[in-house]
């Protein structure tokens, strides 16, 4: 409960002042809160029957005077049960909380308003309540929390930032993150990590959370602002919503110290979820290999990598000369003997690199205050030995909020935080997607997930086998190979506040972040990767191993390695410094005790630099004193090739913004809403008209309850109406800052080392027109609740139409770029949230509260030249295109398999094809057939709360309806003997006339495969046909939890004043997804690199407060 | 509280949003990322660098002219569809190669884009005449692109006919917005535009480079006039630009083909010998992306088009002509296998730049001699032919 005279000077006060008759009575007396006694301000007392009414002042007193005989009153007051008395004189009043608190203040970051005042669609989210125990990153635990929000847990690991989406995407080229504004200031990211990166499984998705850094304790709530009305105040980036969060204060009071420790244990993952071949079937197709005349004895030595055949081979090869004999004999019994043991191996991948060792997370905070100062200080420790191997991350978090009242009408709130993560993360580089190909792939992949999910389990752990030519083992390899990553931010802020005159507040605000980050890719001597620089063991592989060097200065030479010794340092920094000042006035008054006027206007200017800085280290010895050996034909192949060694990329964002905004209210009955901003970034480039973007919105909102005619309809016991129109917008995204032509340097393509000279180059033409994505959008909805708030209900609809998006557009080209971006494109979007929370019984002991949250939402993009190629329109998470949502996956058509087992589809000029197939094109998509979008379009959750005394009992599932995904692409037109197959490849072709049976292709043979090494394109294609393809709908049981807290009087001599324990178990498991799947997670990209899905796990927690 | 203090600290806001207003714009104008500011003399230079057209039309306009046969053979097929659409003289939709249409006309009309920006930054300083030397290389740059350009995509010149044939569009400034139009004029008028940036930057460009051989220096301009009113049938002038090239003794300029021959023709060693910046023969070089280096040898690579055996051996490399059997008369020899009917001087390297090494992707390379002073001496020999001066040497 809060009371503070900030809330009691934006409080409505409904005053009628009646004369009364003759006989009067005197009532008098004190309102308190129940449990802490502390007084209430502003509730109403009504003497019944009259209009009679007073309000309490600021020690809960109240008095007032009637002329009925025998008065009763009834005192009420938002948030606590209203009681009706027998009335009489220094009456204590104790008021009881209501357990179905209605918000009674909506914090939008800037500003604090009343509900009743408030005409935006909002949602508030109680950080207690929705808090995912053993989850440390708090923007998690928002999935199902709120109507219209969805968070597409993308990858699990810490750091990464879920997808969040806020009513649908906004933006078809930018990002349509919404803005994280924290204790009234906007959370940045230190590397703006787009949205269709989050899902990459690059290394810098481990730092695109920016409030990873927020120790989810330190939270009190969350308020999310969806419309136009709400939002327009953050002007442009808000374009896709708000997030703000609001972070625990202290409390006038005794100090309290309170302590939770979170104990988590994650399940390993098992073979029964996924569709992997066991070893004994995997061997079977092995054998099919080798008799299509695959995996033949020189092709498979000299090759890049191999795995159980190879190392066969290898063994025939090794000879011993003291006993005079092979490794291995070269007879087939022994050979099938060698084989038949590791086709009853099964390896269990899983259990080799997963474990479900404990997390921990410890967390203590300090709370407390006089009546002039409260404080908040918390410190947090999180530890975390890693689920698989090498991912462990250790996280500190302290914060501080200090609230002193220097005078009656000053105030100061101090705020200060800090958070240091150590991280590890397997050794991985960026992702490629082979265009020509078809391919999405990533080198060097040690990801343990997907490791074990791709890797065949007839391998042996222990034993190395070939990878790049040189030999790999992945024990070796994640210890040799990982990634280091030391993330520390700290912010401090500090705002004043001054109340000069009655109903006027100013405030000025200073805050400054810094972050930074350092990511070192360890490469040591002896993993895979350094040894592949090295590898030429034969004449053939010397020829064959792409990471030697052939000098061109001199035409005689053999390929020679660039890293004769020692490992790789790739080292990455991201640094980031964000100030901001602010300074804003707030007038509130009420005239007549009827017109309610709030007046609010502020100007901020903030500015956010960041500097990516990278190097790559070469030659690093690790193992001899961390010395680094290199030599000068590593440096004259990187300049020949044009590489650079470090680079540094600083970047700026600065803006300027005035706002003001202006409600009126009518008794508390009708309320008139307006706000303007108007605001600059330098995000245009100089000098530019479009610099400038005004943004405002106009609302309305009708509280029925205020009437005195609504008691009429009663169950109904509130009801407000409310509607926004606005228009706001949001800079182009930061590739597309082309307001005047970029022009940078860059090192030109000389075949010589000797002819290179350095040179400028105009990396984007000039667009002087640049502007800024704008969108309209209107916004209705009502808030009712009936009998008496145990029924609450909210649905807002909302139509937006998004215009002067960046998209390409066709030019005469006689810039030099024919087709350049600009402010072309459209996109139109529409939705509805429903929220329905009820509290289904209620005795003195039990109850059972559902709360049920429906969001729908829908894009179109109606105007845009579709310039997406088929590879990014069939994969990931697909792509834009006309007349279609923001994000839809399409599929390549599927003909047929032909009599040769090969898979054939339909190409880009409409020919039925096995191997003419173009990845790139731009222009003919129309052939591929929309298999859906890849945002879900109905989100939810349904969540029911138990309570039996000190029992809580939590159920909640989350649903997501209405997206597809893409199932993992296993088929290829050449394997090898490490590739895992799935069950699907029991169906497959294997002769002649099956073709009319099964749709799953078969294993080519070797002649077939040199006849024509096109083929692969047909492969590559099936794996992006609509037959590998689902959906991504889902029920999900997220939380089950069963908390208990301890009864007060167990501690009543104690020194701890009181206990709780909870057990929890998240994603437990998926009630409803699509058999297709098989396993695979509907929410999670198995992309490997850093990515990682979100664990089954249990967590206790325990709650000590003193 | 005091009534003028509240006055005095209500107003404290407005006063920093006044301040604050004034110096906004010089707040904003901080640019978002590292771009840059032409400055200096010597970062107008580095712009230039890239101010050459990063195509070379040879693959398109070989597969167009007679120089290539469609040879039949079951197992030599064409390299892509581009060479197919080139071959047979088809809309080329094809958008991926460097010398389909589509990249031409990128990477000329980038040159005069780039060649354009600095010219602008030149004309808005004051001290315009520092600049003079980096002012006639972007004028012939930007000469060159269009010229360049119009071999590809304008008909040939005849004083006749040039004022009838369409020209092309010719930017004289930077593109500031997206989608600007130029009129396309006649081809004389091209031809009028290309001469004036010629002649102009002939006489101011200089040659002081740090690698000469890749920019416009002097002899290349003479160079690239001697070919540019050889085309435009002003044989006397073409005459006096070769001339300036040659020199007195034209034998000390030219290849030395014996010494080339010599090196044999396995791996790359002529080709990158043909393009050496120290070979005075070599006047102008272009690194461009092409991946004519390996289609125009005797590879499997786009064997059905080629420049084969018949073409070889009745009209070109190893033709009859007044001075005997080219294939035993002339210095080089000629290369082929048996495997293919293809017959090329391995004149043209082929050099894969390898963006990304595990994944394999990397963009073929090949560097011309653009402007050479074989070509010169042939263009003056045709010059003369042309106006009837046969006893020329």
């Amino acid at each position: 409960m809060l009371m503070n005279k900030k809330l009691l000077m934006c409080l409505l006060t409904l005053l009628l002042c009646v004369s009364a008759a003759v006989a009067q009575t005197k009532i008098t007396g004190t309102v308190v809160s129940f449990g802490d006694n502390e007084p209430v301000i502003g509730a109403t007392i009504t003497v019944v029957g009259t209009k009679t009414a007073a309000v309490t002042d600021i020690d809960g007193h109240f008095s007032l005077t009637t002329d009925v005989h025998n008065p009763q009153i009834t005192v009420s007051y938002i948030g606590m049960v209203a009681q009706t008395l027998k009335a009489s004189t220094n009456m204590k009043v104790e008021l009881k909380a209501n357990a179905q608190v209605l918000n009674e203040v909506v914090v939008t970051g800037l500003t604090r308003t009343d509900r009743r005042l408030f005409t935006g669609a909002t949602d508030k989210v109680d950080a207690e309540k929705a808090r995912l125990s053993g989850v440390a990153d708090i923007s998690r635990s928002l999935e199902g929390q709120a109507a219209g929000v969805s968070v597409q847990n993308v990858s699990g690991t810490f750091g990464t930032a879920p997808k969040i989406r806020v009513r649908g995407a906004t933006s078809i080229y930018g990002s349509s993150k919404p803005l994280w504004v924290v204790d009234g200031v906007i959370m940045e990211d230190a590397a703006n990590v787009g949205a269709d990166d989050l899902a990459s499984g690059n290394p810098e998705t481990l730092i695109s959370s920016a409030i990873a850094g927020l120790n989810a304790d330190d939270i009190e709530s969350f308020q999310i602002l969806k419309d136009g009305s709400a939002t327009s105040i953050y002007g442009a980036r808000a374009m896709a919503g708000v997030i703000v969060v609001t972070t625990k204060k202290g409390k006038q009071g005794q100090a309290h110290l309170s302590y939770t420790g979170e104990f988590t244990s994650r399940l390993v993952p098992s073979y029964s979820n996924f569709d992997i071949l066991d070893s004994k079937e995997q061997m079977g197709i092995y054998r099919e290999l080798a008799d299509k005349g695959w995996l033949n004895f020189s092709e498979v030595l000299n090759g890049s990598e191999y795995g159980v055949y190879g190392k066969m081979y290898e063994l025939l090869n090794k000879y011993n000369k003291t006993t005079g004999r092979f490794a291995l004999d070269n007879t087939t019994e022994a050979k099938n003997r060698y084989l038949q043991a590791a086709e009853f191996r099964n390896t269990n991948w899983f259990d080799q690199l997963f474990s479900s060792n404990i997390m921990q997370n410890h967390s203590i905070s300090l709370s407390g205050g006089t009546q002039t100062s409260n404080y908040y200080a918390s410190l947090s420790a999180m530890i975390d030995p890693g689920w698989y191997k090498q991912s462990n991350v250790n996280r500190y978090t302290i914060n501080l909020n200090l609230t002193q009242h220097l005078t009656d009408n000053l105030s100061l709130n101090l705020i200060g935080g800090a958070a240091y993560r150590k991280q590890r993360a397997p050794g991985t580089l960026g992702q490629d997607v082979d265009v020509v190909g078809g391919e999405v792939k990533r080198d060097f992949d040690i990801n343990p997930y997907s490791y074990a999910s791709n890797t065949s389990r007839v391998l042996d752990p222990n034993e190395y086998y070939l990878a790049n030519f040189a030999p790999f083992n992945i024990f070796n390899e994640l210890n040799n190979n990982y990634i280091d990553l030391n993330v520390i931010d700290a912010k401090f802020q500090l705002e004043l506040k001054y109340k000069p005159i009655k109903g006027l507040e100013l405030s000025a605000l200073g805050a400054f972040k810094y972050m930074t980050s350092t990511q070192e890719h360890n490469v040591k001597d002896n993993s895979n990767q350094a040894l592949a620089y090295r590898a030429m063991s034969n004449g053939i592989i010397r020829e064959a191993n792409k990471y030697l060097y052939t000098d061109p200065s001199n035409p005689y030479v053999l390929p020679m390695p660039v890293l004769p010794y020692g490992g790789l340092y790739h080292k990455g920094d991201n640094r980031m410094t964000d100030f901001d000042i602010r300074t804003t006035a707030n007038y509130n008054h009420t005239f007549a005790e009827k017109h309610i006027m709030n007046l609010f206007a502020g100007m901020e200017i903030k500015s956010i630099e960041r500097q990516r800085n990278t190097f790559e280290g070469t030659g690093l010895r690790y193992d001899a004193g961390q010395v680094p050996f290199y030599i000068y034909q590593y440096f004259k192949q990187a300049v020949e090739a044009g590489n650079t060694y470090y680079m540094i990329t600083p970047t700026n964002s600065r803006s300027v913004a005035f706002y003001g905004n202006a409600t009126y209210s009518y008794k508390g009955r009708y309320v008139f809403n307006g706000t303007l901003r108007y605001e600059g970034s330098n995000q245009m480039g100089r000098d530019s008209n479009a610099r400038w973007m005004p943004t405002w919105n106009v609302s309305g909102a009708w509280n029925m309850h205020e009437e005195e005619w609504f008691n009429r309809l009663s169950p109904l016991s509130r009801l407000t109406l409310r509607a926004s129109y606005s228009l706001t917008g949001t800079p182009p995204d930061a590739s597309y800052a082309n307001s005047t032509a970029i022009i940078k340097a860059s090192n030109p393509f000389r075949l010589f080392a000797e002819d290179q000279e350095p040179q400028l180059e105009i990396y984007e033409l000039a667009n002087t027109n640049l502007t800024y994505e704008k969108k309209n959008e209107l916004n209705l909805g009502f808030d009712a609740s009936l009998w008496n708030n145990r029924l609450g209900i909210t649905f807002d609809y909302y139509t937006r139409r998004n215009f002067d998006e960046i998209g390409p557009m066709v030019s005469p080209g006689l810039g030099g770029q024919i087709i350049r971006a600009a402010n072309v494109a459209e996109m139109n979007s529409n939705g509805v949230e429903l929220s329905i929370s009820s509290v289904n019984t209620k005795t003195k002991n039990f109850s059972w509260t559902t709360n049920f949250i429906y969001a729908y939402a829908n894009t179109n993009i109606t105007k845009l030249f579709n310039q997406g190629n088929v590879m990014s329109l069939v994969s990931g998470s697909g792509f834009a295109k006309k007349g279609y949502p923001a994000r839809s996956l399409f599929s390549i058509p599927f003909i047929g398999i032909n009599n040769e087992g090969i898979p054939m589809v339909l190409n880009e000029k409409g020919m039925i094809t096995s191997d003419d197939i173009n990845f790139q094109e731009r222009t003919l998509t129309d052939f591929l057939k929309y298999e859906g979008s890849t945002d879900p379009l109905h989100t939810g959750s349904i969540g029911n709360v138990f309570t039996y005394r000190g029992f809580r009992l939590n159920v909640f599932v989350t649903y997501a309806f209405g997206n597809v995904v893409r199932l993992d692409p296993k088929f290829r037109a050449r394997y090898n003997d490490l590739v895992s197959m799935t069950n699907t490849f029991k169906n497959r072709w294997t002769k002649a006339g099956e073709e009319t049976q099964t749709n799953v292709p078969g294993i080519l043979s070797k002649a077939q495969y040199m006849a024509n090494t096109s083929l692969r394109l047909g492969y590559n294609a099936y794996n992006y046909t609509n037959l590998r393809i689902a959906k991504g709908d889902f029920v999900r049981l997220k939380e089950v939890s069963l908390g208990y807290d301890m009864p007060a009087k167990w501690f009543q001599k104690a020194v701890v004043k009181n206990m709780s324990l909870k057990l929890q178990a998240t994603n437990l498991f998926l009630l409803y997804a699509d058999k297709r799947l098989n396993g695979q997670d509907p929410e999670f990209y198995n992309v490997g690199g850093v990515a990682s899905p979100m664990p089954k796990q249990f967590t206790l927690t325990v709650k000590l407060g003193l | 509280m005091n009534i003028i203090r509240n006055k005095y600290i209500a107003a404290l806001p407005l006063a920093v949003a006044s301040l604050a207003l004034a110096s906004c714009n010089d707040f904003l104008n901080k640019y978002p990322d590292s771009r840059m500011d032409l400055k200096t003399s010597s970062e107008v230079s580095q712009l230039l660098v890239s101010a050459y057209p990063a195509a070379h039309p040879a693959y398109l306009t070989e597969m167009y002219s007679d120089n290539t046969d469609e040879q039949m053979h079951s197992t030599w097929s064409a390299f892509d569809r581009f060479q197919e659409q080139a071959y047979q003289w088809k809309d080329i939709d094809e958008v991926r190669n460097a010398e389909t249409p589509y990249q031409l006309w990128e990477a000329h009309y980038t040159a005069v884009a780039t060649a354009n920006e600095a010219i602008a930054h030149i004309n808005s300083v004051n001290n315009a005449h520092d600049y003079d030397a980096q002012m006639g290389e972007a004028l012939l740059c930007r000469a060159f692109a269009m010229f360049q350009l119009s071999t590809v995509f304008c008909q040939a010149y005849d004083k006749t006919t040039a004022q009838n044939n369409l020209g092309l569009a010719y930017p004289t400034e930077p593109e500031k917005v997206v989608g600007r139009l130029i009129e396309r004029g006649t081809l004389a008028q091209l031809y009028n535009n290309i001469e004036k940036d010629l002649l102009q930057g002939l006489e101011l460009v200089g040659t002081k480079y740090a690698r000469p051989k890749f920019h416009f220096t002097k002899q290349a301009a003479y160079a690239f006039a001697t070919r540019f009113y050889l085309y435009a049938q002003q044989y006397d002038k073409a005459v006096k630009y070769a001339d300036l090239v040659l020199g007195e003794q034209p034998t000390d300029v030219l290849r030395n083909w014996t010494e080339w021959n010599r090196l044999g023709p396995s791996g790359n060693v002529q080709p990158n010998a043909f393009v050496m910046a120290s070979n005075n023969a070599n006047i102008l070089l272009l690194p461009v992306p092409s991946e004519w280096g390996v289609i125009s040898i005797p590879t499997l690579l786009g064997s059905k088009y080629a420049h084969g055996q018949l073409l070889s051996k009745t009209e070109t490399l190893q033709a009859a002509g007044p001075w005997g059997d080219s294939g035993n008369e002339m210095l080089y020899s000629v290369t082929y296998n048996n495997g293919v009917s293809k017959y090329a001087l391995r004149k043209i390297p082929y050099v894969p730049r390898v963006l990304d090494v595990s994944a394999g992707i990397g963009i073929p390379y090949s560097e011309f001699a653009v402007f050479n002073t074989d070509a010169t001496l042939l263009e003056r020999a045709e010059a003369y032919a042309l106006s009837g001066q046969y006893d020329k040497p």
